[in-house]
């Protein structure tokens, strides 16, 4: 009897261990306070950790890098479950419209003092990551994707076009010009097309509109409707007919795989591009040259450092954010990873200003991108754009890859992309 | 998701042990004790399975119902509304959710039939005496055992657009390049290739084992009979193996409904998670990720999981109904 009671409390004591272990929480250890920062990519910090910690004798700071989709994808769930998310988050551009939609779940950065910063960044950079009433701010902004438009000079000489990045923003001031240049090259038969992925030029265009997929500060879709969406659709739709694509999936192996090979000639190059390229091809080092965009400026990408507000060290968080987004580190960050500084201040630093890149055949990457980001007017972003952007991929990669109708493939996009929003 | 496996049924208390005149002794209370203790034991030792299962997969079941009748967003906590069975009404008026039935059934019998066929013969050759059997044998479980992202990935390469091996083979011996992941079947029949390479052996190994259950004196009395080695696979082993092949084809079809890592990854553009540009592989799981997870509907993404959940119910009916069917059969034949 002693022994079977002692086998039953043995038993009952390995279930509760076991519901103990389930769900035990992690305990706060003593000394140093531990301030965690969540990115995505490559943001350049390490070593402004290391400065801020040194002013800081007792505050250590631990960052958690991830994959671009799973850092924003754990971001939603730590934030939906309440707890698990970092004192500082990064957020990019794809991300901020859903989550500034949801301001309740970051810190105003507004009460904390940022209303200083706003006249140091471009309006729709310190729009970008505002609620839609206008009175909370939940990020600060790091860096931006300035439009330009990188070429092959090697297979641009080819065709018989100039090469000089002057004499080939002159080609192509408005997308027009850029298709037409376009069907110039295809004519001359080199082999390799114009462009890279009909996605990247659509979106492009897109990117420049005052208004895209929804009605400025509505939640009203109008993806449909808006003249200038289907403008864009069909002018990519008709340069894929015209042959001008290399038909890839960007950002697929394949397209770097394309890249590496040198068959396609232009690609939108917001500013991160550039790593994208050199990273991926750097035997192409010197065959690049980079021109303005077409129709003048846009962003693509870029993001925000944002404190949740579970976050138990907010003001501390936000001494942090401060520091990191400070012109003088976006302008050294810049110089050492190639993120475009968002701050006017590190924009119109000399050091910025006057910076050329190597790789691209000594292009003046610092006025290039700057003048891109300056000129940027804001645009409009509804909660679920991103997923109405991707709808509208679709239907660019259903004519690209499937051989659709544009017209079908137009308005099975809107269909998707109203579900979507739904 | 929670897969129906039928609940293993408990174990009836073993009969009470009756201590000769126990019940009259003085200490009554005491061996009622005892007796009580003694009949808890096997109730205490299946207890913590109970317990993870509530807590793991019970209680997630009833609470993914439950979130099934509401719209929420996952980010507004909070602003959750009951909205009844709006979301299965829905569901049932929704294109991509028929769409995404078909692709699920589709890609079941074009993966679940010939990779039950093809264990089969497979089987059927281990099964004779080869020279380094066990190496055989074991060989064909390593697809099973790799990451089935590592296969995913290599079988995407395979099947890749324009720099593909397929695709270099086809332009090898002069034939026009497929795009496999744009087309409607290209896609489908890339997709089940990768799970019938999964899992073909697993089943081999299955059905071996049930083949070497088999008595030799009836292939012996065949052969004597004169019936080569196919017709001995299609009379006798085949017949065998009846309950073996139902259960086969049910886990292999309650894994076709769940399908999920194989379209996910096949979707090589980045970030997206709808099954191609036309959704023409996007599965019922995967369906269910994009509501729940990318357009963070959680109310409607439950009431999808509630769906795959009835579906499974009634294919394990369907399978019980089969495989008791056929011991009926046996059982009238004895």
């Amino acid at each position: 009897m002693r022994a079977r009671r002692g086998r039953h409390a043995a038993m009952a004591g390995t279930a509760v261990l076991a519901m103990a272990l389930l769900t035990s929480a992690c305990g706060d250890d003593g000394g140093k306070t531990k301030l965690t920062i969540n990115t995505f990519g490559v943001f350049g910090y390490t070593d402004l950790y290391r400065e801020f910690e040194a002013s800081h004798p007792d505050i250590e700071i631990v960052e958690t890098v991830s994959e671009y989709n799973d850092h924003h994808n754990n971001l939603v769930n730590h934030l939906a479950a309440g707890s698990g998310a970092a004192d500082v988050e990064a957020v990019d551009e794809g991300f901020m419209a859903q989550l500034k939609a949801a301001p309740e779940q970051f810190v105003n950065l507004l009460d904390l003092g940022a209303g200083d910063r706003q006249a140091d960044y471009p309006e729709f950079k310190w729009a970008g990551s505002l609620s839609a009433d206008g009175k909370t701010q939940i990020g600060l902004g790091t860096d931006v994707g300035g439009l330009a438009m990188c070429y092959r000079t090697d297979l641009f000489a080819a065709a018989g076009l100039p090469t000089d990045p002057a004499a080939v923003s002159a080609l192509w001031p408005s997308w027009d010009d850029y298709f037409k240049t376009g069907r110039t090259f295809t004519a001359k038969n080199t082999g390799p097309k114009f462009f890279d992925a009909g996605t990247n030029i659509y979106n492009a265009q897109v990117f420049q509109l005052d208004e895209s997929y929804y009605a400025t500060g509505t939640p009203d879709l109008i993806v449909g409707s808006n003249p200038q969406v289907k403008a864009a659709f069909d002018a990519t739709a008709q340069a894929i007919a015209d042959g001008q694509s290399a038909g890839l999936v960007a950002f697929e192996d394949e397209w770097v795989t394309a890249m590496k090979a040198g068959t396609f000639a232009t690609i939108t190059c917001p500013a991160w591009m550039q790593g994208y390229i050199k990273e991926n091809a750097p035997d192409t080092a010197g065959k690049w040259n980079i021109a303005a965009i077409p129709g003048g400026s846009g962003n693509w990408g870029g993001s925000w450092l944002t404190i949740p507000a579970q976050s138990d060290h907010q003001d501390l968080a936000y001494e942090l954010v401060s520091f990191l987004t400070a012109p003088a580190q976006q302008t050294r960050i810049f110089t050492e990873t190639g993120n475009f500084p968002s701050s006017l201040g590190a924009i119109r630093d000399p050091a910025v200003q006057s910076f050329t890149n190597p790789f691209f055949d000594d292009a003046p990457t610092g006025r290039i991108f700057g003048e891109s980001a300056i000129k940027l007017a804001p645009q409009y972003q509804g909660a679920k754009h991103g997923a109405v952007r991707q709808a509208m991929e679709h239907g660019i990669q259903r004519i690209e890859q499937e051989d659709q109708a544009p017209d079908a493939a137009f308005r099975e996009s809107v269909d998707e992309a109203e579900r979507a929003a739904r | 998701m929670t897969i129906a496996t039928p609940a293993p049924a408990a174990d009836p208390a073993p009969p009470r042990r009756r201590t000769p005149g126990g019940d009259r002794t003085p200490h009554t209370a005491r061996s009622v004790l005892r007796r009580v203790a003694s009949a808890a034991v096997p109730y205490g030792l299946i207890a913590p399975f109970f317990a993870i299962f509530a807590a793991f997969g019970l209680f997630p079941m009833l609470y993914t119902a439950w979130i099934s009748l509401t719209d929420r967003d996952m980010l507004h906590p909070g602003a959750e509304r009951f909205v009844g069975l709006r979301n299965y009404a829905d569901l049932l008026s929704d294109d991509f959710f028929w769409n995404a039935v078909g692709n699920t059934f589709l890609l079941m019998a074009m993966s679940s039939v010939p990779q039950l066929a093809l264990a089969l013969i497979l089987a059927h050759i281990l099964n004779a005496r080869l020279r380094g059997r066990t190496l055989f044998r074991m060989g064909v479980l390593l697809p099973n055992i790799t990451s089935i992202v590592a296969v995913t990935i290599v079988f995407s390469q395979i099947f890749g657009r324009q720099f593909g091996l397929v695709t270099w083979l086809l332009d090898e011996v002069g034939l026009d390049p497929v795009n496999w992941q744009a087309g409607e079947w290209t896609s489908k029949i890339a997709i089940s290739s990768m799970v019938i390479w999964r899992w073909t052996g697993y089943n081999a190994l299955i059905y071996l084992a049930a083949m070497q259950a088999i008595p030799k004196e009836h292939f012996e009395a065949a052969a004597m009979d004169g019936a080569g080695t196919w017709r001995q696979l299609w009379h006798i082993t085949l017949p065998a193996l009846r309950p073996t092949i139902a259960f086969t084809a049910l886990v292999s079809v309650i894994g076709q409904i769940q399908l999920f890592t194989e379209p996910l990854l096949f979707d090589t553009s980045p970030g997206s998670v709808s099954g191609g540009n036309s959704h023409q592989f996007q599965t019922l799981a995967l369906l269910l990720y994009e509501e729940s997870f990318r357009l963070h509907n959680f109310g409607y993404g439950s009431a999808i999981a509630w769906v795959m959940f009835l579906v499974t119910v009634v294919f394990a009916a369907l399978a019980y109904l089969v495989t008791r069917g056929g011991s009926r059969l046996k059982g009238g034949s004895r």
